[in-house]
């Protein structure tokens, strides 16, 4: 069904700014690899979405115009930075594009954002200790010398962690096809 | 169970255990759905961690600063004007790093964006009361238009070396974030990134002041070869009595090693290049000793000579180092 992104003015851009950014961002640094030149590359997707807020006309969902617009932008700069860099091999994207299937990369941003909510909610020890599991890479006993903990309730703590989150996602993923619904109708 | 689960996942069960996890999983097909799903969580718990990094409300700012600074050079005047003077506190923006080069004027603002990662030499500001500011990458000075007049304050995001001309009647103040550092006169490297947990300020000559902008009362000041840190996430000031040999790398170019240990190499290459490692085991890498010089070297060679020296294994992977025996 084609969409039409109307943005009229400010707010309406800020409205799409506060509901995807994060995740463009997320998305975008995917293929870049540094955060800074994603945030970049996002911010200037939104000001050009602005000036040509009049000609604009999508042929697709909202979403997914935004991620396919994203998406080349990145790949335009990689195309530069390479090209500067006389091929230099950039690690971090391992020619990214070519191993992931575009819709896969949507959903897996999705999920990890809403990872990211679910866990902000979970009771600070708990977050703690999963984030510097997860987030930051730091061994269970690493964890445990570090906090002044047993190692043992290290690990129960990510258990319980994993637990709580499955749970939340279990609930949220039944509630989804309701949410999905308001968000097309928003535009 | 619970426990059981995620060692179950890697591998580190006894078979008595391992039985007693398989058996639970053909029981019922709710409990295979569960383990599966704390699997997806578990592998992807990691890429959520870039959502902690990611300031929506502050890029809108810049976002809409942006938008607002175009609409006035094509000439929409009145509820503009009434912005600026609003904005006025940004009315130079100097950025690195970034793809790009733009200009844009206003009537009293002016924004510049200059791309300019490879030349570190050039990415000096010399500020009209005579203060000499160079900013790593990926860093940005706002100061107004007006800097000098009546005060002397400018807001820093990432990291800069200040050379601060002495004027005893006007305080040089940098925000960035919560927290600001007030001097009158020194020499000193700031390095507070948005997105780091961490405010460091090292002082190599002069006398610094380190607050929190909120009249919390919490502060330390610091003199020669002394350094402060400020804790975002509790809050709080340390202070350190020594400078660390490597800290103004990324102006020299140079990290020195002398009999560090690797758990230290790994910290400064961190900051250095700007790259996250992550280390399998800690403890052994904790063990290993390291003297060495690098000097202008790319991130690629430094790993190659580190590995060929000490047998470690550096894997590169999407946006970390992995750090293997």
């Amino acid at each position: 069904m084609p969409q039409l992104v109307n943005i009229k003015n400010e707010k309406d851009l800020e409205f799409l700014f506060t509901t995807y950014y994060a995740a463009l961002t997320a998305f975008a640094n995917k293929y870049t690899g540094d955060l800074d030149v994603s945030r970049e590359l996002v911010q200037e997707f939104f000001i050009y979405l602005f000036e040509k807020r009049e000609q604009l006309q999508i042929e697709q969902s909202v979403k997914s115009y935004l991620y396919q617009a994203v998406r080349n932008r990145c790949l335009n700069y990689l195309k530069k930075q390479k090209t500067e860099m006389q091929q230099k091999e950039d690690y971090r994207n391992e020619a990214y594009e070519d191993r992931v299937d575009f819709h896969d990369e949507i959903e897996c941003v999705e999920f990890e954002q809403q990872i990211h909510s679910l866990i902000e909610s979970l009771p600070d020890a708990c977050k703690n200790i999963f984030k510097m599991s997860r987030f930051e890479g730091i061994k269970n006993d690493e964890i445990a010398q570090q906090l002044n903990i047993s190692k043992r309730t290290v690990e129960t703590q990510i258990s319980k962690a994993l637990k709580i989150l499955r749970t939340e996602v279990k609930q949220l993923n039944t509630s989804q096809s309701n949410r999905f619904y308001l968000g097309c109708l928003l535009f | 169970m619970e426990d059981l689960l995620l060692k179950y996942y890697h591998k580190e069960l006894n078979s008595e255990e391992i039985q007693r996890v398989e058996s639970w999983l053909k029981e019922d097909e709710e409990n295979r759905k569960n383990y599966e799903m704390m699997v997806r969580i578990w592998e992807h718990a990691p890429g959520a961690a870039v959502f902690d990094s990611v300031p929506v409300k502050e890029d809108w700012d810049k976002v809409k600063l942006r938008i607002r600074s175009k609409g006035s050079s094509k000439g929409n005047g009145g509820t503009f004007n009434f912005f600026l003077k609003v904005a006025a506190g940004i009315a130079l923006l100097i950025s690195l790093g970034v793809a790009g080069y733009y200009s844009f004027f206003g009537n009293r603002q002016q924004i510049f964006m200059v791309d300019n990662l490879a030349e570190i030499s050039k990415n000096q500001i010399l500020l009209s009361d005579g203060t000499k500011v160079t900013l790593n990458v990926d860093s940005r000075l706002y100061y107004p238009e007006e800097f000098g007049r009546k005060n002397r304050t400018v807001k820093l995001e990432g990291e800069a070396y200040f050379e601060v001309h002495r004027n005893p009647e006007k305080p040089f103040i940098i925000q960035h974030g919560n927290t600001e550092t007030r001097v009158l006169g020194t020499k000193f490297n700031l390095r507070a990134y948005p997105q780091e947990t961490e405010v460091k300020v090292a002082v190599t000559e002069g006398k610094v002041k380190l607050s929190e902008r909120k009249n919390t009362g919490k502060h330390v000041v610091l003199t020669k070869d002394k350094v402060g840190v400020y804790h975002r996430d509790t809050r709080t000031m340390t202070r350190l009595d020594q400078l660390d040999e490597n800290f103004l790398s990324w102006r020299t170019g140079v990290l020195n090693f002398r009999n560090s240990s690797l758990s230290k190499v790994i910290k400064d290459l961190k900051r250095h290049y700007r790259v996250d490692f992550v280390v399998e085991d800690i403890e052994h890498v904790e063990k290993l000793k390291v003297s060495a010089r690098f000097e202008n070297q790319e991130l690629e060679d430094v790993l190659n000579e580190l590995s060929l020296f000490m047998g470690i294994k550096f894997t590169k992977k999407k946006n970390f180092v992995l750090v293997e025996k």
